[in-house]
């Protein structure tokens, strides 16, 4: 089960009011390579991994991604609450205002709504680590191009924080994936209970 | 809030180190320098929580840490308030 | 469920597992993102995409005049 902390993981700063800069973050809350897909992806894939050691990974890999997918929310929020009727049309964001105010919302940055075809859960084992290896260095790509995309310096270093998250994810089930080839190129005797540490 | 945003930080960077060795371990549950490491840091982490919330309320709720009345639990800033900017 | 013979297969991605090195502390670990120096990759938006960053810091030509690696 989940227990909430009352903090973020990262001490988040946002120099400006930016409804253009959210506008492309937003991706990474609702969209096809962000903190929803990713931690939805590993949380509902974990129950299906072979061994307790895969299974911690998806968990807590997942669980962090929940972390993340705060921080995002966090910067879309304080970039976007001070923000002026004519700086939200100026931004674009008329049509998204329009349905949500200056709430919070699972989109991309063109205002798709995120859908669960953007993830997979497929039971084999070694297709979801090479999916979820996949879907880190997605994230990886898009944090680079939001960093391209932002001019606010407190967003960058979260935006740089949350791109090495990705790295050192990407290692950790590249690590997994190891260990579960290791796992089947064993003969394992299952007794009750014994389910292959 | 300059004191409770020093005292957050603290508990960020030693809670990040804690996360870090987290899944460092679940792939290396047999590295003895590791665990080690992230046992001394559930200490530290474990005294900077307690004064952070002698100061300022539970960091968690459903039955971790107690509250004075009232509830505190409910109190603002929550964590997408505290911009680090300020 | 799952065979020997496809743990076998010609194309596998190849893991490199990281070994324990001393970290950072904490508040550095926590500005860069991770605290283990070799998972370290920082990023420079007006890098080269493809030319691989010496030690994760970008020098361009320098590199190559103060005799670093030739790409030639």
């Amino acid at each position: 089960m989940w227990i909430y902390e009352k903090k973020l993981e990262f001490p988040v700063r946002v120099c400006t009011t930016n409804p253009k800069l959210a506008k492309v973050i937003i991706t990474q809350y609702g969209g096809p390579d962000g903190e929803l897909a990713a931690s939805m992806r590993y949380l509902t894939q974990r129950y299906t991994m072979p061994t307790g050691r895969s299974k911690a990974v998806l968990n807590d890999i997942g669980t962090e991604e929940l972390a993340h997918l705060e921080i995002v929310a966090t910067l879309v929020y304080n970039l976007i609450k001070d923000a002026s009727i004519e700086q939200i049309k100026a931004a674009g964001l008329d049509g998204y205002y329009a349905d949500h105010d200056k709430a919070l919302y699972f989109v991309n940055g063109d205002g798709v709504p995120w859908i669960a075809a953007y993830i997979q859960s497929k039971g084999d084992p070694i297709t979801d680590l090479h999916e979820d290896m996949a879907a880190e260095q997605k994230a990886r790509s898009t944090y680079e191009y939001l960093l391209q995309l932002s001019d606010d310096p407190g967003v960058s270093e979260t935006l740089r924080f949350l791109r090495q998250r990705e790295i050192v994810h990407y290692q950790r089930f590249g690590e997994t994936l190891e260990h579960i080839y290791d796992f089947y190129s064993k003969p394992h005797y299952y007794f009750m209970g014994d389910h292959g540490k | 809030m300059n004191r409770r945003k020093q005292m957050l930080i603290d508990i960020m960077a030693y809670e990040f180190t804690a996360i870090e060795l987290n899944l460092y371990l679940d792939t290396h549950p047999g590295d003895e320098r590791a665990l080690d490491l992230y046992n001394q840091t559930v200490c530290i982490l474990k005294e900077l929580k307690r004064d952070y919330e002698d100061r300022y309320g539970p960091l968690t709720n459903f039955g971790d840490t107690g509250s004075e009345y009232p509830w505190r639990w409910v109190d603002e800033p929550w964590p997408w308030q505290l911009n680090f900017a300020d | 469920m799952y065979s020997r013979k496809q743990a076998d297969d010609l194309a596998r991605v190849h893991i490199e597992i990281q070994h324990f090195q001393r970290p950072w502390d904490p508040l550095t670990g926590l500005r860069r993102g991770t605290i283990f120096p070799v998972l370290y990759r920082p990023y420079n938006p007006k890098q080269h995409p493809l030319i691989p960053p010496d030690n994760g810091e970008y020098r361009g030509r320098e590199a190559k005049v103060r005799g670093g690696r030739d790409y030639e």
